[in-house]
């Protein structure tokens, strides 16, 4: 078993018996499904409403005002929840004392990184298979294409990677695991707000870079059903460049 | 030693004089002597900091920690600097695909060959704010023509944040794109892309359209700027790229050769004979005509629409449905369209004040494909006996709706190689492009969009509009009940379940 593998499956483990991971995953669970059930009840009205208002003009499909919208509400509890997941991964580890015996294993730097974050990103995605069970319920009852629907799956797992790694990130920085999940929480605020500031600056250089930057309309083109190279290359760098800063802080601990 | 007599400070006060003097510079740019006083100081500082901390420095620079940390720095430096030129890249020369369940991002190969073919570049600068219905649709749409063509440069503009820009543009609604190419500017008013490419064609030439009024029959004039006139109609097909030009038949012994359009636009006197002629040799030609008539008016163009199998219906269209909730019955504000080119995303209702219907008879017109482009609703007839002020169905006298009152015709033949193919419109009101209702939204979208449907080389756009993705879903109570217990309770539950499960026996260790 590689250095990887054997800390992947330590963390997994102590994840599972940890309540925490239940409690993040019970509510993920829940507000994805109450915010589905309610955007479904919803359309109901909703369609007999638009027909009339636009006649033949009106997209009337679960995945123009269910999924698209479900997707699109996910992001900001992915914001919520996520920080509490990534929070302990490191910060707990100086807390303990245990950074120490981590930094004198027979394991390099990067395999302690990669091995936290994918631990906490298959815990992520198992979440996100759990989901799944709410488009396979509503299969039986309607029909809708799938294809946007796998693409908005898969901007929510490049999503969740970036916020995780954003996560990770922060709790490297310290040791104290609330300042970890709020540093987390106001790193990706405020990539959020980027793009309200990139709207502000319109279609200058600086604006459509500084909208380039936020993860908002890279997201909304995935749950359009649109898969662009250039949204899978932002959200794939974006993962990469924090797993580095994290990488960086943890490796100066050697040093320092 | 030196450094007790010079506390850290000096350092910290030259660090601060510097961020001052950038924000005095980016406040007030104007007094430049404060920007060069604040920046000589913080420059004096620092020199000083230097000459005084020069042995507490190399100390610092010699130990390892800071070669690393410089190490650390520069490394993520360089990794930035690489992510930053990828993306650059990826950005610039991205690949798609198109999943979506209308190909929403996907452009008709004829919008395609438009692209390709365009020999000069084309300036769009689209008037819109988020909050406007046509916000998301231009920018996806733009996005899509900017990755096709780099021909193409597009700018976002919100009227309310940049008045001034607007202002020169003579704005009057927001959702608007004009487009600029040379000596050439075109407006469109929705992100249809039968819309987009259609001004792509006409901006990138340089002929200008030409559109001719009849005259000579008490027509709506294009000098008259009262509510009746067209002074108004004729500055916003200007705006739209077209020449507008006037042409008499009874003088003239045929069409002028550089017709696009031939416009009769509510003649209210007798057409004769020999100009009906004349209009019939134009359009079996390949011409364009675009016949206007109102109600109760002695234009006698019948037997001139009966060469294509139309007749102008009796009376006048009442309807208590689709009409101006303060107005009178007569006057419609249509809003079913047959879905066509020129009536495809028009969203807004036209509004034609005291029109008559249209009727196409099969027998006479077998060589013409008829489209009713707008149509009254199912509460609606043709009401013969307007005398009174009190109007009600009479099925006797009057015809009972829905009925048209637009149409479309073209060949059903498509015509020869290299030969312009004729097409029609007739609309039984001309009061709707006036000066007086032009500058409704309908108004001005169903005119402009009938104009340029028949301006276009039709065979080289022929963009089927796509149909919205209609499958609505209504749950009812079991369904609804079901996915609240799958979806609400059981994922959850499970979870929070599992999660007691293993904290209990965790306590029991």
């Amino acid at each position: 078993m590689a250095p990887v593998q054997a800390l992947i499956a330590k963390e997994l483990r102590s994840s599972f018996v940890s309540p925490i991971v239940y409690v993040v995953g019970g509510v993920f669970l829940l507000t994805f499904g109450f915010l589905a059930y309610l955007y479904i009840v919803f359309t109901g009205a909703q369609a007999i409403q638009l027909m009339q208002m636009q006649g033949g003009m009106a997209q009337i499909n679960l995945n123009d005002l269910v999924f698209r919208n479900l997707f699109a509400s996910m992001r900001f509890v992915l914001l919520l929840i996520l920080p509490i997941l990534t929070m302990r991964l490191l910060a707990e580890e100086r807390k303990l004392r245990t950074f120490e015996f981590l930094m004198t294993a027979p394991i390099r730097t990067t395999d302690i990184i990669v091995g936290k974050f994918m631990s906490v990103y298959l815990v992520f995605l198992g979440m996100l298979l759990v989901t799944t069970l709410v488009p396979l319920t509503l299969a039986l009852f309607s029909d809708f294409d799938w294809y946007p629907i796998l693409t908005g799956y898969l901007g929510l797992a490049l999503l969740g990677g970036f916020f995780l790694a954003v996560g990770l990130f922060a709790s490297s920085i310290t040791e104290n695991q609330i300042v970890a999940a709020f540093t987390s929480f106001g790193l990706l605020l405020m990539c959020w707000l980027l793009a309200g500031l990139g709207a502000l600056l319109g279609d200058t250089p600086a604006g459509n870079v500084v909208s380039y930057l936020s993860f908002m309309e890279h997201f909304d083109h995935l749950v359009r059903g649109l898969v662009d190279t250039k949204d899978l290359v932002y959200y794939i760098s974006g993962t990469v460049l924090m797993l580095f800063l994290a990488h960086r802080i943890v490796d100066s601990s050697r040093w320092k | 030693m030196e450094m007790n007599r010079h506390p850290m400070p000096v350092g910290a006060v030259g660090a601060g004089l510097a961020a001052a003097g950038l924000i005095a510079y980016s406040l007030v740019p104007e007094k430049l002597w404060l920007v060069t006083l604040l920046e000589g100081a913080a420059l004096a500082c620092l020199i000083w900091f230097l000459v005084t901390h020069f042995d507490r420095l190399k100390k610092l620079s010699a130990q390892r920690s800071t070669r690393m940390g410089a190490n650390s720095a520069l490394m993520v430096a360089l990794f930035v600097a690489i992510l930053a030129i990828v993306n650059f890249l990826t950005a610039r020369h991205s690949v798609r695909w198109d999943f979506s369940e209308n190909q929403n991002y996907t452009l008709a190969p004829e919008t395609h060959r438009v692209l390709r073919g365009l020999t000069r570049d084309v300036a769009v600068t689209v008037f819109t704010r988020e909050k406007d219905p046509g916000y998301q649709a231009y920018k996806e749409r733009f996005d899509s023509y900017r990755q096709a063509s780099p021909k193409l440069s597009v700018q976002f503009i919100d009227p309310e944040r940049q008045p001034k820009v607007a202002q020169n543009y003579g704005i009057t609604r927001t959702d608007i794109a004009i487009f600029e190419s040379g000596p050439q500017s075109v407006r469109i008013t929705s992100p249809a892309e039968v819309e987009i490419t259609g001004a792509l064609l006409r901006v990138s030439r340089d002929s200008k359209k030409r559109l001719v009024f009849l005259e000579g029959h008490g027509e709506r004039s294009l000098e008259d700027k009262d509510r009746g006139g067209l002074a108004m109609t004729k500055e916003v097909l200007q705006k739209q790229g077209y020449d507008i030009g006037t042409v008499t038949l009874l003088r003239e012994s045929a069409v002028p050769e550089n017709t696009d359009v031939l416009i009769i636009a509510g003649p209210r006197r007798a057409v004769t004979q020999e100009e009906k002629e004349r209009i019939r040799t134009y359009v079996d030609k390949g011409g364009h005509l675009m016949v206007l008539v109102d109600p109760d008016t002695q234009a006698d163009v019948d037997d001139l629409l009966g060469t294509w199998g139309l007749e102008l219906g009796r009376g006048v269209l009442v309807d208590l449905q689709d009409r101006l909730a303060q107005g009178d019955l007569t006057a419609l504000l249509v809003r079913t369209f047959t879905d066509h080119e020129i009536t495809h995303e028009l969203t807004a209702a036209v509004l034609f004040p005291l029109a008559r219907h249209l009727i196409f008879h099969e027998d006479k017109g077998k060589d013409w494909d008829y489209v009713p482009l707008a149509r009254t609703s199912p509460r609606s007839w043709a009401e013969t006996d307007i005398k009174g002020r009190v109007v009600s169905y009479n099925e006797k006298e009057d015809i009972q709706g829905p009925l048209a009152l637009a149409a479309a015709l073209t060949p059903k033949q498509a015509s020869e190689e290299g030969k312009p193919r004729p097409a029609l419109i007739i609309v039984g009101n001309s009061a709707f492009a006036s000066n007086g209702f032009i500058n409704f939204p309908g108004n001005s979208d169903f005119f402009q969009r009938s104009i340029g449907w028949l301006t276009e080389e039709r065979d080289l756009i022929s963009l089927t509009p796509k149909d919205p993705a209609v499958r609505p879903f209504v749950p009812n109570p079991l369904q609804e009940r079901i996915l609240l217990y799958v979806q609400v309770i059981f994922l959850p539950a499970m979870t929070f379940l599992s999660g007691l499960l293993v904290w209990r026996k965790r306590r029991r260790l």
